[in-house]
């Protein structure tokens, strides 16, 4: 308010015609109802108005006038009579200096009506481009117009003024991207726009950045817009009818910076971003700008970006000085792996990578299974990105492949990692000769392995994963695969292992191969396996010694337990005996797996299990005093659930059960006495009236 | 009891006091612990309990137990001093105790003292501890395997 009130002394005959030109434009205003291109106000067009009026009307104006308050009509014949100074009395009106600007400013606060708006933002654009001075309201201005930034009009039907929404942004843009000076104010606006949930928000931003004029001082902000940029999309990639927008706005975007600025130099800003960043998410999000733009120029980036990242990972281990040594090569390795998004890359990358596990392989210094986890990440995202590529997933598979396979053979630690890597691949490389023949190289590396030597265990979890790899996608491999592991449960060393590994088969695995990570996997993968080889797991089971019995009643009992339950029931008169036999297993993970097998089978096959009655009782009563907790509490659960089989199977039973369960109402732990609690209740009850 | 629309007499206690149900009892890592010994405490007697799932005196009930002594005590305040249920609800309680602790404990299940009419004479907490004699030779019946 302050400059204005300066200006406020104003005469009074210049006030008193301040007042006239609204009232004095009163008949023209049936035109103002046709629309709002209408013949303009006359007098404030007068060639003959005296030097000095036309800064004393807008002097009155701003001092006098509320003009928020006043219709929309005599809004719009404030802003005309403003353009219409300015038009011819230019000199005249930046004699006003910095003042005029703030009087328009206050003018035009708070304006809604679109016609006046498009006025409105004619005037602040003219402003601008023709250099009235802003003074010290460069922000006011910028707040007054940028308020309406994303526009957000929907003409109403029948519209008889046709004014768009298009319209509107279009002009309000002109007016955000006219100066250097809004930058500092426009770019963080768009920043935060652009992570709009408004599809249109989005669009309106990034075209507005496209047009806004880069100069030297904003080209951080510059900068810094782009990661925004490239991370939002990248997000918004999710869906795929955004691809589009990406790539067009990425390689405008792009033709920008190679007029204004060079390319190299923000591949340079990019790298230095991602090694040298502070935080961390900025980091990341100048590795996904890296990953967006190389598609667009990969020369660029795979001359420029690949040698250097190459060239840090490799100096890294001598600066052990530097604070992170650590922290910096996982950048270079996750920022390798972010930029392989074209094929051109990818083939500089994935060399380094295999250079850099090599080494890591060979090296002997503590946490390197980290680093080889931290490569094998890479690779693994890398592999997932060229997906889409016929050509980059042959490479990557020609390169890749064979390495990854002849260190999950080698390596110690890292065995799992490399299986399950290996074995994302397998699931997901399509049918056809090369396939069988990556395949037939892993089971030759595979087979010997397995039979003798010092790594046995490597050998089998890759066999696992690979097996699993295969079975999930119902590849004929897969039951050639099967038999190895079935022929290894009669294996003194391997035998528990390989017992143990049918939960691994059947189990959704948290990281890999799973549905989340777009594995190949059959729906009924479960049923098939158990059709096929629970019956060889039975037959091996009365074949086998007595030392290794319990392996196959592991295995068995890992498959039923991730069974369907319906398949379960019907399949259950030939499998009873063997689940019985498994319950006087020594093996705590035999009996958990067995009872949690039993438990829901007790409620759906009354018929069934009551037949086996005599044993249960006994078998469950014993398991009640078993020293794992898991397994005194899985017991008591089915002692409980033996509650729901017919009353005249269990009446001879009561007393006894009654009497055993009084014992674990003393067990040490609480849990355990919460389930004996509810179960002792329920046999009580047991024949009584009414239940 | 009376009941709404009996002959339109007044309600005896038109607005009896309602205990909140406290949630399951969470699980600590210390119960998940195999090794460690957890003693009977005052919450694992409300879960016992019909209706139970209570903290400190739900349902007008207070418990206090002693697991090193193998001794628990259970007061229970009836929702109107004439409540006819009252030795049943004694009686129930008691039977659910000797079903659900370990023999070793001894119960002692009565009324909160003033809040019942024949409380004073002492005809209710006697009747608990007469019937629960009788329940006890039950209990052990079963004990001894003679059903």
């Amino acid at each position: 308010m302050g400059p204005a009130r300066l200006h406020a002394e104003l005469d009074r005959g210049a006030r008193r015609r301040t007042t006239a030109p609204p009232d004095s434009e009163r008949p023209n205003r049936p035109t103002a109802n046709d629309g709002p291109r209408r013949a303009p106000p006359p007098q404030s067009m007068c060639e003959v108005l005296a030097p000095g009026l036309a800064v004393s009307v807008l002097k009155a104006i701003f001092q006098e006038v509320h003009v928020q308050s006043l219709l929309q009509q005599d809004r719009y014949t404030v802003y005309s009579i403003i353009t219409n100074f300015m038009a011819t009395r230019e000199e005249e009106l930046k004699g006003l200096g910095a003042d005029f600007t703030f009087g328009f400013i206050q003018v035009m606060d708070g304006e809604k009506d679109p016609r006046n708006l498009m006025v409105a933002f004619q005037i602040v654009r003219d402003l601008i481009v023709k250099n009235y001075a802003l003074g010290p309201f460069v922000e006011e201005l910028f707040e007054v117009t940028s308020c309406y930034f994303p526009i957000d009009f929907t003409p109403p039907p029948n519209d008889p003024h046709g004014i768009q929404r298009e319209d509107l942004i279009l002009s309000l843009r002109a007016v955000l991207a006219s100066t250097p000076q809004f930058a500092e104010f426009l770019l963080p606006l768009l920043i935060e726009k652009m992570d709009s949930d408004l599809q249109s928000a989005k669009l309106d931003s990034l075209q507005t950045l496209v047009f806004q004029t880069a100069s030297e001082k904003v080209e951080a902000e510059c900068l810094s817009a782009l990661h925004a940029l490239s991370a939002c999309l990248s997000r918004s990639v999710l869906s795929s009818d955004a691809e589009d927008l990406l790539d067009s706005f990425l390689s405008s975007i792009l033709q920008g910076f190679l007029f204004h600025s060079d390319l190299e130099l923000v591949v340079d800003h990019l790298i230095r971003l991602t090694l040298h960043e502070e935080d961390s998410q900025s980091s990341e999000a100048a590795m996904e700008a890296a990953g967006s733009l190389a598609p667009v120029y990969p020369k660029v980036f795979s001359g420029r970006m690949v040698p250097r990242l190459g060239k840090e990972l490799q100096s890294e281990r001598e600066e052990e000085s530097s604070q992170h040594p650590h922290s910096l090569q996982q950048r270079c390795l996750q920022a390798l792996a972010a930029l392989s998004t074209h094929t051109s890359i990818v083939r500089e990358t994935v060399p380094v990578l295999l250079q850099h596990l090599q080494k890591v392989q060979k090296g002997s210094e503590a946490g390197n299974a980290q680093d080889m986890v931290s490569v094998c990440q890479s690779l693994h995202r890398v592999a997932l990105q060229c997906q889409q590529d016929a050509e980059g997933c042959w490479y990557y598979h020609q390169a890749v492949v064979p390495c990854l396979l002849a260190m999950a053979v080698q390596a110690a630690t890292q065995a799992t990692t490399a299986s399950k890597c290996f074995a994302g691949l397998v699931n997901k490389h399509p049918a056809g000769q090369q396939l069988d023949e990556i395949l037939q190289l892993a089971v030759n590396r595979m087979e010997p392995g397995l039979v003798e030597g010092p790594h046995r265990m490597q050998a089998l979890t890759l066999l696992l994963w690979v097996t699993k790899a295969l079975v999930l996608r119902y590849h004929p491999l897969s039951s050639h695969l099967t038999d190895k592991l079935l022929g290894l449960l009669s294996d003194m060393e391997l035998g528990p292992a390989a017992a143990d590994g049918f939960s691994l088969l059947m189990a959704e695995s948290p990281d890999v191969l799973h549905k989340g990570c777009h594995a190949d996997v059959r729906i009924m993968f479960r049923q098939r396996f158990f059709t096929d080889n629970v019956p060889k797991l039975v037959q091996g089971f009365h074949g086998a010694g007595a030392d290794v019995k319990a392996n196959y009643l592991k295995g068995l009992s890992h498959v039923l337990n991730h069974l369907p339950k319906p398949v379960l029931v019907t399949e259950l008169p030939t499998l009873l005996p063997l689940l019985l036999e498994a319950l006087s297993c020594s093996d705590h993970v035999v009996q958990l797996s067995t009872l949690s097998c039993l438990q829901p089978l007790l409620l759906e096959a009354p018929q069934i299990m009551s037949r086996h009655i005599d044993t249960l009782v006994t078998k469950f009563l014993s398991l009640t005093s078993s020293p794992a907790m898991a397994v005194r509490i899985a017991a008591l659960r089915c002692a409980h659930a033996l509650t729901s089989l017919p009353t005249m199977v269990l009446l001879p039973h009561k007393a006894r059960v009654i009497r055993a369960l009084a014992k674990p109402l003393d067990d040490k732990k609480r849990l355990v006495r919460k389930e004996a609690v509810a179960a002792r209740g329920e046999w009580f009850l047991v024949g009584s009236p009414g239940r | 009891m009376v009941g709404p629309g009996g002959g339109g007499a007044p309600l005896e206690n038109a607005n009896p006091l309602i205990y909140r149900r406290s949630g399951e009892r969470p699980v600590t890592a210390r119960e998940e612990d195999d090794e460690l010994h957890d003693s009977i405490d005052d919450r694992e007697i409300f879960d016992i309990l019909p209706g139970g799932r209570g903290g400190r005196g739900e349902g007008g009930r207070q418990a206090a137990v002693n697991d090193a002594e193998s001794t628990v005590a259970v007061e229970f305040t009836p929702t109107i001093p004439h409540c006819s249920m009252a030795t049943l609800i004694g009686l129930s309680i008691k039977v659910k105790l000797l079903r659900s602790l370990p023999e070793r404990f001894k119960m002692d299940v009565h009324i909160t003292p003033g809040t019942h009419a024949s409380e004073h004479a002492g005809q209710v907490s006697e009747l608990i501890s007469y019937d629960s004699a009788s329940l006890c030779t039950t209990n052990e019946n079963f004990s001894s395997g003679s059903t």
